[in-house]
């Protein structure tokens, strides 16, 4: 399997860390605040549409909303393959960062 | 919550409008949502600046990264609808070959045309003043509208004396056949003119050796294009070496200009000072009441208003020449050739071909949309599938689209093709040199492109909208309704395509009818047995010898001498005087000089009195012949035996009137004229021959005029081939039209074919269990047709007064004309019923006599 993008691996951590209430407000909010970046809407949805493709993310719709012409939300949840992209990316995480701690780098 | 959202404030207008545009079909909605939820929160903590501001900067920040995922995924989806598109290409032989080249024959009308036209517009364009440019031309004040460009000699240097308003000003005149020799090398030059020096001030002529303004001041000097200097000084230097003219004059050769563009109106492949023109025909360089065909070209200052001069100048002529009524005035050059002087331009054709190649892509898109609509019943299910998977709206119009587009880009390079390969013939046709240079050209690639645009768009916009309105549920289900289109709008559409085809019919019914009446018109004149030669050198002094020496030969039946051919009188005389003129009728008529054989020659019969009798004299006038339409002008009463008076002569007599010989082309009015003998003004020699033996007859002219005229070119001509070729702007445009309207019903009948086939298909069942029934074949090519022959006849109620209306415009454009009978509208019908049925009946007979075992297993 291909490897995860950093983009990519921020915007799955956030949907995996928002459990249920992953959108596109509370995902995009989860990941300045992981990160400090604020992704534009554009951006955003580019990525989860590709993840979609991969097969990463799974879309689900909620209850239509109860007002005039209102239609259901979508929310985005993790599929198991999203998960084991996930973990294959701490894998290598750790693998690369392996014996490397933060005093590490210190004076340099 | 959800109760807090209906308050909500709603985001700016014009940056939701951009996303929602740019967002792909799919997630559209929930971007949108997304977006709103936000600005109303920033909106609640933050206050509605901050929140627009916020929404604003959103959109500009997300314009690139919707703009490139909206691109991608458009993309990936292409690739699925091209191979759709092939497999339906494939899989509807028929209708594919049907759609591309009705749309590839229309696409290659209007490119053909377009560089047609493209040419048109661009004549004069070299001319870097070309805005500037003014023609002084005259007319009459009762009929502003009927200009000449032909003026008094004297006008323009008056004009240049008088008033500081004008910065550049010339004269030209075009030369007629001169006789060049160089160096024992003796040929005849038929385009020359006379000009000012400031003609090079004027126009844009390109210098190539020396300057030609300069040249032209030194009045022994002659100014030659780079062609006509190749031809006779080969690869030597042309500067400084002498010509001569007529044998007679030398002219020192003073500069070489670039060959005049082939889109300048103004031609001449020699110019010769204008103040030399007396030493060639001394005719009346100071003359106010003289027209040789002078034109006059001026800019004027800067700061001068056009029409504020037309104004001041209106009158100098009356001015400088009490019997004169004519008024002069200023029109733009660059309207010249596409208006025209008296809206005889070329303008009206290219509206005409415009529309008629625009027609016939319109008749291609028609078929378009009719065969799509017609086989969406094929397609529904498709696009239902599509639907039910999550295909929007918008989507499936983009497949339609592309799918057009794929089928407009194979008719695109078809055109090309078919382009490339009439371009020739076209141009035999207009005599143009019209090249499809795509790469030196790259406005014309464009307006290619433009045109294959426009088809994709006139052609695809109704089946996309319908293709894409259909509803899943009804489709799946079956419905018979989708299955049989849009029947009434096909009807209607169908019924456009064969009212144009018909117009066309009709048009060039009339055209060709009104061209073969012009080319039989009985003129008045033996227009099928005379030559004429030019009556040059020692020809027209020993005119005498000459006459008697051709008699001789039992081939020729008369001879005679005359200023004009019988097919023109131009050449107006004012001053003039008769025995009980009114007052108000002005003293003016075109005048014809000519000897006494002229009448028997040409074949003119008189009314009353008969030919001069007198000897001819330039000083002497005393005997006038008159035509029918003269008496009717000077308006008097048994005009024969009344004194008539020319300029300041001694009065004469009329001795006879003649009936009237067609003097002007048929699109005017037989002018009024009155032949003289002023032997002055003898130009051609015209000679009736006997239509035996014609070759012989010509060769014993020949020996006889090279005895007289040894130094001259021996050259003449058939009066009938002028006169034909005088009428060849028209025929050119009536065999243009022909071809365009066999074009256009050939298109016609492909989408009829198409709707036939698709009736046929559709019907299969229905006949094979009508033939179980005992239905006779003819009785089903009958009910199969009935339809469709409905509509061609109601096609024709609605091109009749069209054409009439269109045709009878047309018509007015002669003075002479054939009439629209009724039985070339019950022509054009009969022909488009029969086009029609005969394209049918390959369908219908098909399908009427398919055994009804296999039509009722069909499907």
């Amino acid at each position: 399997m291909k490897e995860l993008s950093k983009a990519e691996e921020m915007v799955l951590l956030a949907i995996w860390r928002l459990e249920n209430e992953a959108y596109g407000v509370t995902i995009r909010r989860q990941i300045r605040k992981d990160t400090g970046k604020a992704y534009t809407y554009g951006t955003l949805y580019g990525l989860l549409r590709q993840m979609d493709r991969k097969g990463y993310i799974k879309k689900f719709q909620t209850e239509p909303l109860p007002k005039k012409g209102g239609r259901s939300k979508t929310y985005f949840k993790l599929t198991p393959a999203g998960i084991r992209a996930l973990k294959e990316a701490i894998t290598i995480h750790k693998r690369i960062w392996k014996d490397i701690s933060e005093i590490s780098f210190d004076g340099s | 919550m959800n109760s807090k959202r209906q308050k909500d404030p709603n985001p700016p207008q014009f940056p939701e409008r951009i996303i929602g545009s740019l967002a792909w079909d799919e997630d559209r909605y929930s971007i949108l949502e997304d977006l709103r939820e936000e600005y109303g929160y920033i909106h609640k903590t933050r206050g509605a600046r901050r929140a627009d501001l916020w929404y604003w900067g959103h959109m500009i920040r997300s314009f690139f990264p919707l703009l490139k995922f909206a691109l991608y995924w458009r993309f990936v989806m292409l690739g699925n609808y091209l191979k759709v598109a092939f497999r339906n290409f494939r899989k509807h032989k028929s209708y594919s070959f049907i759609n591309i080249s009705g749309l590839a024959i229309g696409m290659a009308c209007c490119m053909l045309i377009m560089l047609w036209v493209q040419d048109e517009l661009n004549y004069e364009r070299f001319n870097e003043h070309i805005d500037d440019m003014f023609c002084v031309v005259e007319y009459p004040p009762e009929n502003p509208k009927s200009c000449s460009a032909s003026i008094p000699a004297p006008v323009i240097p008056h004009l240049v004396d008088k008033y500081a308003d004008v910065k550049h000003a010339s004269r030209f005149m075009a030369s007629y056949r001169r006789l060049f020799s160089y160096e024992g090398n003796n040929l005849f030059e038929d385009n020359g003119g006379f000009a000012d020096p400031e003609l090079f001030d004027v126009f844009s002529f390109k210098a190539v050796l020396s300057d030609p303004k300069a040249a032209l001041t030194d009045p022994n000097t002659i100014v030659l294009t780079k062609s006509m200097a190749a031809k006779y000084f080969g690869p030597e230097n042309p500067l400084g070496k002498t010509i001569k003219l007529e044998n007679r004059y030398v002219f020192s050769v003073g500069a070489v200009i670039e060959d005049i563009p082939h889109n300048s109106s103004i031609r001449f492949d020699y110019l010769i000072p204008f103040e030399n023109f007396g030493r060639f025909d001394d005719v009346g360089l100071d003359n106010w009441g003289s027209r040789w065909g002078y034109m006059g070209f001026v800019i004027l200052q800067a700061n001068v208003d056009p029409d504020v001069f037309s104004a001041k100048i209106a009158e100098e002529v009356i001015d400088n020449n009490p019997g004169s009524t004519h008024k002069l005035k200023l029109y733009p050059y660059k309207d010249l050739r596409l208006i025209g002087l008296n809206n005889n331009g070329t303008f009206k054709f290219i509206l005409i071909f415009s529309a008629i190649a625009i027609l016939i892509l319109l008749i291609a898109c028609i078929n378009f949309v009719n065969l799509t609509t017609s086989q969406s019943g094929k397609r529904a299910k498709e696009i239902g599938l599509r639907k039910v998977i999550g295909a929007s709206k918008s989507s499936i119009k983009r497949q339609v689209y592309s799918e057009l587009v794929a089928m407009v880009a194979i008719s695109f390079g078809l055109a090309v093709v078919l382009v490339y390969f009439f371009l020739p013939k076209l141009n035999a046709l207009s005599g143009k040199t019209l090249t499809l240079s795509i790469t030196e050209d790259s406005g014309l690639l464009l307006g290619m492109l433009a045109i294959a645009l426009i088809t994709l768009i006139v052609s695809g916009a109704y089946p996309a909208f319908y293709l894409s309105s259909f509803s899943p549920l009804k489709i799946m289900k079956s419905d018979a309704s989708i299955r049989s289109g849009h029947s009434s709008l096909r009807k209607m559409l169908v019924i456009g395509q064969f009212a144009i085809s018909i117009i066309l019919i009709v048009s060039t019914i009339v055209i060709t009818r009104q061209m073969t009446y012009i080319k039989n018109k009985e003129l008045g004149f033996d227009k099928d047995h005379l030559i004429y030669i030019d009556l040059l050198g020692d020809l027209k002094t020993k005119y005498d010898t000459v006459k008697n020496e051709l008699l001789r030969n039992p081939g020729i039946n008369a001879v005679t001498v005359a200023v004009s051919l019988p097919n023109n009188a131009h050449n107006n005389a004012g001053g003039l005087d008769w025995e009980g003129r009114p007052a108000d009728v002005q003293g003016s008529l075109n005048f014809i000089s000519v000897d006494k054989d002229y009448f028997e020659t040409v074949g003119a019969e008189f009314l009353e009195g008969e030919t001069f009798q007198s000897v001819p004299s330039n000083s002497v006038l005393s005997e006038f012949v008159i035509n029918e339409k003269a008496v009717e002008a000077m308006k008097i009463e048994n005009p024969v035996g009344k004194t008539f008076k020319m300029w300041d002569r001694n009065p004469g007599r009329i001795i006879g009137i003649v009936k009237n010989v067609h003097n002007t082309p048929l699109h005017h009015e037989i002018e009024p004229v009155f032949y003289v003998q002023f032997p002055y003004f003898y130009n051609y020699l015209i000679i009736n021959i006997k239509n035996e033996n014609v070759p012989h007859t010509i060769g014993f002219i020949q020996d006889v005029t090279r005895t007289i005229n040894p130094h001259y070119p021996f050259e003449f001509h058939f009066l009938n081939e002028d006169i034909d070729r005088f009428y060849q702007t028209e025929r050119q445009v009536s065999r243009l039209i022909t071809y365009f309207t066999a074009l256009a019903i050939f298109v016609s009948c492909l989408g009829l074919f198409g709707l036939s086939l698709f009736t046929a298909e559709q019907r299969t069942k229905e006949i094979g269990i009508r033939k179980t029934l005992g239905a006779t074949v003819s009785g089903i090519v009958g009910l199969m047709s009935k339809d469709f022959l409905v509509l061609v006849g109601v096609a024709n109620f609605i091109a009749w007064p069209v054409s009439y209306l269109i045709m009878n415009r047309w018509l007015q454009n002669f003075a002479y004309r054939v009439d629209i009978g009724l039985w070339i509208f019950a022509l054009a019908a009969a022909l488009a019923l029969v086009i029609a049925l005969l394209t049918i009946s390959f369908q219908t007979i098909k399908a009427a006599t398919a055994n009804p075992v296999d039509s009722l297993r069909y499907e």
